[in-house]
């Protein structure tokens, strides 16, 4: 695994830029996916804002000063790409994010890239009741693995308030699953 | 049943068994949600992404080696004076008393904003409030103390601008 340094300076190198840019794709690319993904629900979609952020990162790699670790830096664009796509999509149909996403859960159980159940259909929908941060917080925190501390860089936000939101997000969202399952 | 020796050396945080329950039941509420998202993707996508993306480099690159014939700082010197020359003359323009802002309705110029027709970022929005029109603004607002500050832009706010900055 090369040492991070190492790969910004080659990200930034004329010479060497290319292959470090392969071995960026290399890492990133599931873990990334899977980050927006959750984020916009489907696969076209994602796969669009996945590689606009990666063109985002090869385009402003110059800019990183690294006062950041990396995958900080990364995530941060991946995300920021995924909510400006939806926002992008709310005001094209002039309606808000909330529906613009209610309108994708709608979707997906004719998703070809869904073999969900029920109760994750349901768990996606409470998702999409939590405030946008929350979301974030517990996508990432739940399903991405995340630590609090990585968490805290991403999204510049204490590690106090993050376990907090975290909580608060996970007993929202098991209330809704009681109240919305059906036998 | 701890001896006497073990109570002396162990000690716990303190509130633990206070927040005990608290804790357990967190974690009982997160083990009965579903370990997965359900979703999926197509069959060799991650492979086919290596090569749209490699396409999308060399394309990149490509624009970045051919050198323009007019430098983006010229052109910017020149655009900047032109805007300049424009808004002296439309301002001697506007010095004529039959073309007064005031007579244009407060609606048109609101719709005019709202529909984005000029592009204004709120920092320069922010410029163009006095220390007095901002005080008073804030002056008959009701402000949540620190401690409870954060826990309701955790909960409540469903901000549709992107939240972070890179």
């Amino acid at each position: 695994m090369i040492d991070e340094k190492q790969l910004i300076s080659a990200l930034k190198s004329i010479e060497k830029s290319e292959k470090a840019f392969q071995i960026l794709i290399d890492q990133y690319k599931e873990r990334l996916y899977w980050h927006i993904r959750k984020i916009v629900l489907n696969h076209e979609d994602t796969d669009d804002i996945l590689q606009n952020t990666f063109i985002k990162i090869y385009k402003n790699i110059h800019k990183f000063e690294g006062n950041s670790k990396l995958f900080t830096w990364i995530y941060r664009i991946a995300t920021n790409e995924a909510i400006t796509f939806l926002n992008k999509r709310a005001k094209q149909k002039n309606i808000t994010i909330e529906e613009v996403k209610n309108q994708l859960l709608e979707n997906l159980e004719s998703d070809i890239y869904f073999e969900g159940n029920q109760i994750q259909i349901i768990l996606q929908k409470a998702i999409n009741t939590l405030p946008q941060k929350q979301q974030l917080v517990f996508n990432m925190k739940y399903f991405g693995d995340h630590t609090y501390e990585n968490l805290s860089e991403i999204l510049e936000t204490s590690v106090g308030g993050l376990k907090s939101s975290y909580h608060i997000a996970v007993k929202k969202i098991t209330d809704y699953i009681k109240s919305n399952e059906t036998i | 049943m701890k001896s006497k020796k073990e109570i002396e050396i162990f000690r716990v945080p303190i509130r633990y068994f206070d927040e005990f329950e608290h804790r357990l039941f967190n974690k009982l509420h997160e083990e009965m949600l579903p370990k997965k998202t359900g979703f999926k993707t197509p069959e060799t996508y991650f492979f086919n992404l290596d090569i749209k993306l490699k396409r999308e480099h060399s394309k990149a690159s490509t624009k970045k080696k051919i050198a323009p014939v007019i430098s983006f700082k010229t052109f910017s010197y020149a655009a900047s004076i032109a805007a300049v020359a424009i808004l002296f003359f439309s301002i001697l323009e506007t010095s004529n008393p039959e073309h007064n802002i005031k007579e244009i309705e407060i609606s048109n110029i609101e719709n005019f904003i709202n529909e984005e027709n000029i592009q204004l970022n709120q920092y320069e929005l922010a410029y163009l409030f006095t220390e007095e029109k901002l005080n008073n603004m804030t002056s008959d607002v009701t402000l949540l103390p620190e401690n409870q500050l954060e826990d309701y832009l955790l909960e409540s706010i469903n901000d549709s601008n992107p939240l972070l900055e890179y």
